[in-house]
């Protein structure tokens, strides 16, 4: 019992203590299966998403000509992601892609820190908390265009509360004895997926001749990206005539909360159709098809 | 003496009524993308370049110690380049370069300067055979991988064959207009407008912001397409050939600037 309270109040007093137990080479920007050693959760989260695959997708390496196309590589392998900063690129592990070091370590090797939303006790490697992690700012150093979309739209909602969204309670570490040093936390997955809108998000009427589409519930543009070609493809069709429209950063958006309209000829009824291709898929996905039948009283339509 | 100390590497690439392209030999390939992405080559010749420079403002100042440093580099980098393309050894003389470094050594302002002239005949004979098509062909990305997404029926496309669907469309308005076919004309300029806008997914393959592609296909691209668009809608079809060769001119701001080099890749590649 002695020796307990001994170690507990060792372990409490000491700042300095975290040094002793560091493990080295966490603290030199490892490879994510390095960290996977003890955040296991996490880990297998992050091997599902883009950011593992930001470097080694054949969409990319076709893109860059083979990694030729110099400027696009740093968001792809960041050496450090510091909130609003265009990262540098990694020299090491590049395959990784975005990884956890990318991200969560700052400064130099040896010297720095592992930063994160929480304030924990993590011997292996020094930590300190950064609230920045819970904001988008922190996506903007890579998300730039995204990122001001979302500013523009002027909404609370975080990109982490739609991509990164909530596990739970739950522990941050699966390694003995280190999961015994913390309590569970509030967690956010590390799939960062990539969602698709919901029928709710996008308002369809019809006024005259002119459909009206407004974003209402994604608050950054349909499609958003900074250099990929994700892509929308709306189809209208009525009796005796088929309206196509392509949606890409480019070329057309739905902007959040701002009406797009297209003249479309008089009709008893209308299918609107709405599809979404992701800029690494091949695969174009239904985001939703509705009917709108003429209202006999009204020249707007009603679903 | 400083007024003899003039660099002349000019290329004369001047006073010709022939010029022939060759294409460069494949070995040149592999210090360029996408095999490499350090541009050796080209490094290679802005290191020689930049030592040839080197080696006269010591002289001006009178640093021969320093000079000579300059010399040696270019020597070296000049006989490491000739090793690089076998097929192009014949247009390195490493003699001359040797001769640089020891016009040096011997501190002769002249014989340094008729020295790196002599030297400078060996690179002009290359560039004045090679410059051009090496240029054309490795300094303007490939257009071969770049698909585009046809805004009017969703198909995804080669860059070329787009193009071809562009040129087809603008030529068809035209038909159209000659016969007075003014509904199907209105079909068609909607097709043209729509797939013209569309190229704007092209621009962001190799330029990142904005400003970069903003004088070709910016404010005034899209405002002399909607008034294309305009004027169909509104009948006003007398307007519409002006409008038409408007938006024709922003074909052409592009094209001066990329249709050169892809014709060239093109032929070569053949």
């Amino acid at each position: 019992m002695k020796l307990l309270a001994f170690l507990s109040l060792f372990l409490l007093s000491c700042s300095t203590l975290e040094r002793v137990f560091v493990e080295e080479d966490l603290l030199k920007r490892p490879p994510a299966k390095r960290c996977s050693e003890c955040h296991q959760k996490i880990y297998r989260e992050w091997l599902k998403s883009r950011h593992h695959l930001a470097y080694t997708s054949k969409d990319f390496i076709r893109t860059t000509e083979n990694y030729s196309k110099l400027k696009c590589l740093s968001c792809h392998a960041p050496h450090q992601v510091e909130p609003g900063k265009r990262p540098a690129l990694r020299k090491v592990f590049l395959k990784d892609g975005v990884n956890c070091a990318g991200c969560h370590y700052r400064g130099e090797d040896l010297k720095g820190f592992m930063y994160g939303p929480y304030k924990v006790f993590s011997p292996p490697h020094p930590s300190k908390r950064d609230k920045n992690f819970t904001s988008s700012l922190y996506c903007s150093s890579c998300h730039q265009r995204t990122y001001k979309e979302w500013k523009e739209a002027k909404v609370s909602k975080s990109c982490q509360s739609c991509h990164m969204p909530y596990l739970g309670k739950d522990d941050l570490i699966q390694k003995f004895p280190f999961d015994l040093f913390h309590l569970a936390k509030e967690r956010h997955s590390h799939s960062f997926p990539s969602l698709k809108a919901k029928e709710e998000d996008l308002k369809i009427t019809l006024e005259g001749n002119r459909l009206k589409i407004v974003n209402v519930g994604i608050p950054h543009n349909l499609p958003t990206a900074d250099h990929g070609s994700p892509k929308y493809y709306l189809i209208v069709e009525g009796k005796g005539f088929i309206i196509k429209r392509l949606f890409t950063p480019k070329l057309r958006v739905l902007k959040y909360k701002e009406p797009l309209y297209l003249e479309v000829p008089s009709t008893e009824e209308l299918k609107v159709s709405l599809y979404r291709r992701l800029s690494w898929s091949k695969r174009r996905e239904l985001v939703l098809s509705k009917v709108l039948r003429a209202s006999p009283s009204s020249v707007s339509y009603q679903r | 003496m400083r007024k003899f100390l003039v660099l002349l590497l000019v290329l004369p690439l001047f006073g010709v009524d022939k010029l022939i392209l060759k294409k460069p030999p494949e070995s040149l390939s592999k210090y360029y993308p996408p095999k490499s992405k350090r541009f050796e080559w080209i490094g290679n010749m802005f290191e020689m370049a930049t030592s040839i420079t080197g080696i006269f403002v010591n002289i001006n100042e009178g640093r021969w110690d320093r000079a000579k440093e300059w010399a040696e580099r270019l020597s070296k980098t000049y006989e490491r380049t000739s090793k690089m393309v076998p097929e192009w050894k014949k247009f390195f003389k490493l003699e001359l370069a040797r001769n640089v470094v020891r016009e040096v050594e011997r501190k002769n302002v002249k014989g340094v300067v008729r020295a790196v002239k002599k030297l400078g005949k060996t690179c002009q004979r290359c560039h004045s055979q090679n410059l051009l098509s090496v240029k054309l062909l490795y300094h303007f990305p490939s257009y071969e991988n770049i698909k585009v997404e046809d805004p009017v029926d969703f198909s995804e496309v080669k860059f070329h064959k787009y193009m071809e669907k562009l040129a087809k469309d603008f030529k068809t308005i035209r038909v159209f207009l000659v016969e007075r076919e003014y509904k199907k004309l209105s079909k068609k300029t909607q097709e043209f407008v729509e797939r013209f806008k569309g190229l704007k997914q092209t621009c962001q393959k190799c330029h990142n912001s904005d400003e970069e592609v903003a004088p070709f296909v910016g404010k005034s691209f899209e405002k002399a397409l909607n008034n294309l668009l305009t004027l169909v809608k509104n009948k006003e079809f007398k307007k519409v050939p002006m409008a038409l060769m408007i938006s024709a001119s922003y074909c052409s701001k592009c094209h001066n600037v990329h249709q050169i080099p892809a014709i060239v890749r093109e032929a070569f590649s053949r």
